[in-house]
């Protein structure tokens, strides 16, 4: 075994137990539990009123409302920024929930506002205690008297509602949790019949006719209960509007859904904006309201929440604390430890696959930038920049112009370019300057690699290489877009060492590239090739 | 047939990989390289070896340097610019003298002005290193009349590789229409196979496939010999003995009246000529290594 072989094995088992030894403390000694990892749903919503105030109306007064969530031990609500045009805006609470609200002094033309948000929810489940008793008359607090009374959407007491009770309501037991099972499978069953497509689409509210009659029949059993009104997300544009029930049981408020068979349970992707049988957005007389609702969906971990109310998070205590304490944000950190990582992957498709990108970390930065900007713009980008170089290099070649004031032109023209797309389409500007120099110092870089490209292989060999650059730019941005890999880092940067170790295993690798067993695949036959043979004797 | 692959990829076949870590930069420090990389260093290593290379008419080192050059420049007959740390054929002028100016051999137009800019634009930096260059002004190599009976444009070049003082393999890069006169394998040009003992020619590859005879030209080169040969591989091993690198690629032109002269020394030459001769290098490597 030579000298260097020897030295690197010593090399990887230092790395490796280095590793291993600081892993260890961490999570045995300093408690970093792996739970910060597991990545959640969280919700942008945005919730869009258009509002058409009839003609008659014209002058008078006009007020939009719509309900919105707060925080609470169930969900985490952040508010995003929104849209009022000219009109007044406030946010109210009452009994009923709280309240965003937009006013003008006299309706005008039809107007648009939004409200948006993002919230972090969980799913919640009550396990009920058997030994439960059902609540004797009279038994509920004062406070709570308003959720027993009759109704017009609950119609307690009535003869109807007693009869039904009686039929269904299990005799011979004076525990709950029966009396619930019995009451939800009748809501259930109510549901299943009100609930087809026919009546959904006449009352725009489906199987809410189940959720209703478990409020009545249980305020019937004495407990105090409620509608709950409020969104089922679904990413897109598929959110529905729903209602539900809560029952209050020892002291908490219980969640059901009859319609959807959640007992005692409500899943994360449950909304409740307001208590009670109203509906979401209300207008002012006279005013026409389309109410849409936008939700886009993504998985983020625990740490994304804790990170949005507080800098330092629980999973790195003090660790990166020096750091956001002089302002650096932990997204740019996270993407400082992910290029690393993308620059290796660049490495592998290099040599081990065999693909050919311009340069190393060129392609590593540009799915870093791609983090910041999505993938499609990210990817947008780079076409055009390559694009607005393929058109230029041959003029520019052509006027005999030497080769670094050509680069500065171009450089200009790439920057025009992409200001000129950034502006033509729409985007949603968080951060201009986040957003746009990190991208344009790297793509300004990638003119100059592809028009050297250009110019010592041809447009041919060039495009190639900058199809095979695409794929390993959309490899590696996939990669680094698990925000495990990213949150790991951020817990445990100690993993740098494993990428180090990678590139060692790399560098001392001598195997063939995967794309090589084609290109040489001529090899292969050279003794049965009878033209060869004949030639070369 | 797995066996057969295994055999082919495991034992024969030379890859990038293996090329890099095991074969160039195995005992060798950076300055080994210029001798190769630096065209300048090259001619100023053979040159008074006494091993022929194209006529040095001037290297430019900066721009002041110009004027006086151009002086004797402007004297010449053809001539060819190239930068000293060129790759891929980049940034070559070669010239040829009309009634008003200079011509390449595509038909452009040169006048005093423009080759000026050329060497400035050379002397002012490349894009491999961005960092300043020299000009070279040597004599223009016309190809041999045993090529150009196989192709009239462009100038063919021979292709030996050498290791720890051994010729391995050999090859003849014959420019094509789709290669647009140049003499690159992946601009176009055709690989043509010299077995190393004889110089006889074998088949031509181009990445698709086997051809016995000029695409363009329809003439067969299959089975005719190298002239100078004999000369060709004595160079080679002059080279081989200057350099002090253990692997390299020796590009040889036949000019029409000077015979053969070596064009540049590469260090890293490129594996494509396994295709071509349709042997792997990796075996033939082991075995002078062991
Ligand atoms: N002195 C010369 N006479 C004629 N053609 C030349 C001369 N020097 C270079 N060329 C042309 O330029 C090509 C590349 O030259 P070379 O010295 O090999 O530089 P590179 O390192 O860029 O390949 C040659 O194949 C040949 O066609
Ligand atoms: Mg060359």
């Amino acid at each position: 075994m030579s000298t260097s072989s020897r030295f690197i094995r010593v090399l990887q088992v230092l790395l490796l137990s280095v590793f291993l030894v600081i892993v260890g403390y961490r999570i045995l000694i300093q408690d970093v539990g792996l739970e910060v990892l597991t990545p959640e749903p969280s919700y942008k919503v945005t919730l869009r009123m258009d509002m058409t105030p009839a003609e008659a109306s014209a002058g008078a007064p006009m007020r939009v409302s719509t309900y919105v969530p707060a925080s609470n031990e169930r969900q985490r609500v952040a508010p995003l920024p929104h849209q009022t045009g000219p009109l007044s805006f406030e946010v109210t609470s009452d009994a009923t929930g709280r309240r965003a609200v937009w006013r003008a002094e006299a309706a005008g033309d039809a107007q648009e506002v939004s409200y948006a948000f993002r919230v972090w929810p969980q799913s919640v489940a009550y396990q009920l205690d058997d030994e439960l008793k059902r609540p004797a008359p009279g038994a509920a607090p004062p406070a709570l008297h308003g959720y027993l009374r009759e109704t017009p959407a609950h119609p307690v007491g009535t003869a109807a509602a007693q009869a039904r009770y009686e039929r269904i309501a299990p005799r011979r037991t004076d525990r709950l949790v029966p009396l619930l099972q019995a009451l939800f499978e009748h809501a259930a069953s109510v549901s299943e019949g009100t609930g087809t497509a026919a009546a959904s689409e006449r009352t725009g509210a489906p199987d809410r006719e189940g959720n209703r009659w478990l409020v009545t029949l249980a305020r019937q059993a004495h407990i105090p209960s409620r509608l709950v009104g409020g969104l089922m997300l679904h990413d897109g544009q598929a959110s529905r509007v729903h209602q539900w029930a809560e029952l209050h049981i020892n002291g908490h408020w219980v969640p059901f859904d009859a319609a959807h068979g959640h007992f005692a349970t409500l899943p994360a992707s449950y909304l409740p904006l307001c208590r009670g049988a109203t509906s979401l957005a209300q207008s002012s007389a006279g005013t026409g309201l389309k109410y849409t609702v936008d939700v886009d969906q993504s998985w983020t971990a625990r740490q994304e929440m804790e990170r949005a109310t507080t800098a330092a998070s629980t999973a790195t205590p003090g660790l990166w604390k020096p750091l956001t304490d002089a302002g650096l944000s932990l997204d740019l950190l996270m993407l400082m430890l992910l290029l690393p990582v993308g620059g290796s992957m660049v490495v592998f498709f290099r040599n081990v696959v065999g693909l050919e990108t311009y340069g190393t970390f060129l392609p590593a930065l540009l799915a870093v930038a791609c983090l910041a900007t999505g993938l499609l713009w990210g990817m947008l980008a780079f076409l055009i920049v390559t694009l607005t170089v393929a058109v230029l290099h041959l003029p520019l070649e052509r006027a005999g112009l030497m080769h670094t004031p050509r680069l500065a032109i171009l450089m200009v023209c790439v920057i025009v370019q992409i200001l000129l797309t950034a502006l033509s389409v729409q985007f949603e500007w968080v951060d201009l300057s986040y957003f746009i120099l990190f991208p344009v110092v790297i793509l300004t870089s990638t003119a100059e690699r592809f028009s050297a490209h250009l110019t010592e292989d041809g447009p041919a060999k060039a495009a190639k290489v900058t199809l095979m650059t695409a794929f390993v730019i959309a490899c590696s941005y996939f990669i680094m877009n698990f925000s495990v890999v990213g949150l790991t880092l951020l817990a445990f940067p100690e993993v740098l060492l494993l990428v180090i170790s990678f590139n060692v295993w790399l560098g001392r690798w001598v195997g063939i590239r995967l794309t090589e067993y084609t290109r040489f695949r001529w090899l292969i036959n050279r003794h049965q090739d009878p033209s060869y043979a004949t030639e070369t004797r | 047939m797995l066996q057969k692959l295994a055999d082919v990829f495991h034992r024969q076949v030379l890859g990038m990989n293996r090329r890099n870590a095991d074969v160039i930069y195995r005992n060798h420090t950076r300055k080994d390289f210029t001798v190769a990389d630096d065209k300048v260093v090259t001619k100023q290593l053979l040159e008074p070896a006494g091993i022929p290379v194209p006529q040095t008419y001037a290297i430019l080192h900066e721009i002041r340097e110009l004027q006086e050059a151009w002086e004797r420049i402007r004297q010449l007959a053809d001539l060819v610019i190239k930068p000293a740390n060129g790759r891929a054929g980049q940034k070559i002028l070669v010239l040829k003298r009309t009634d008003d100016g200079w011509e390449t051999p595509g038909g452009t137009h040169y006048s005093a002005g423009a080759i000026q800019r050329h060497i400035a634009d050379i002397i002012y930096g490349t894009h491999a290193s961005g960092a300043w260059d020299r000009a070279i002004v040597e004599s223009r190599v016309v190809a041999h009349p045993f090529f150009r009976a196989i192709y009239e444009d462009g100038l063919p070049d021979v292709r030996v590789i050498a290791y720890e003082g051994t010729l391995v393999q050999a090859m003849c890069r014959i420019p094509t229409a789709a290669s647009d006169g140049k003499a690159n394998l992946h601009q176009g040009a055709l690989g043509v196979r010299i077995d190393l003992e004889t110089g006889r020619l074998g088949q031509g590859y181009n990445y698709e496939q086997y051809h016995p005879a000029h695409p363009d030209s329809g003439v067969r080169f299959a089975g005719r010999t190298m002239p100078a040969w004999d000369a060709v591989r004595a160079i080679s091993l002059d080279v081989c003995d200057l350099v002090p690198l253990d692997y390299l690629g020796i590009d040889i032109v036949l000019d029409e009246t000077q015979g053969p002269l070596v064009m540049e020394i590469n260090a890293r030459p490129g594996l494509e000529i396994q295709n071509v001769n349709r042997q792997g290098l990796r075996e033939q490597l082991t075995a002078l290594h062991s």
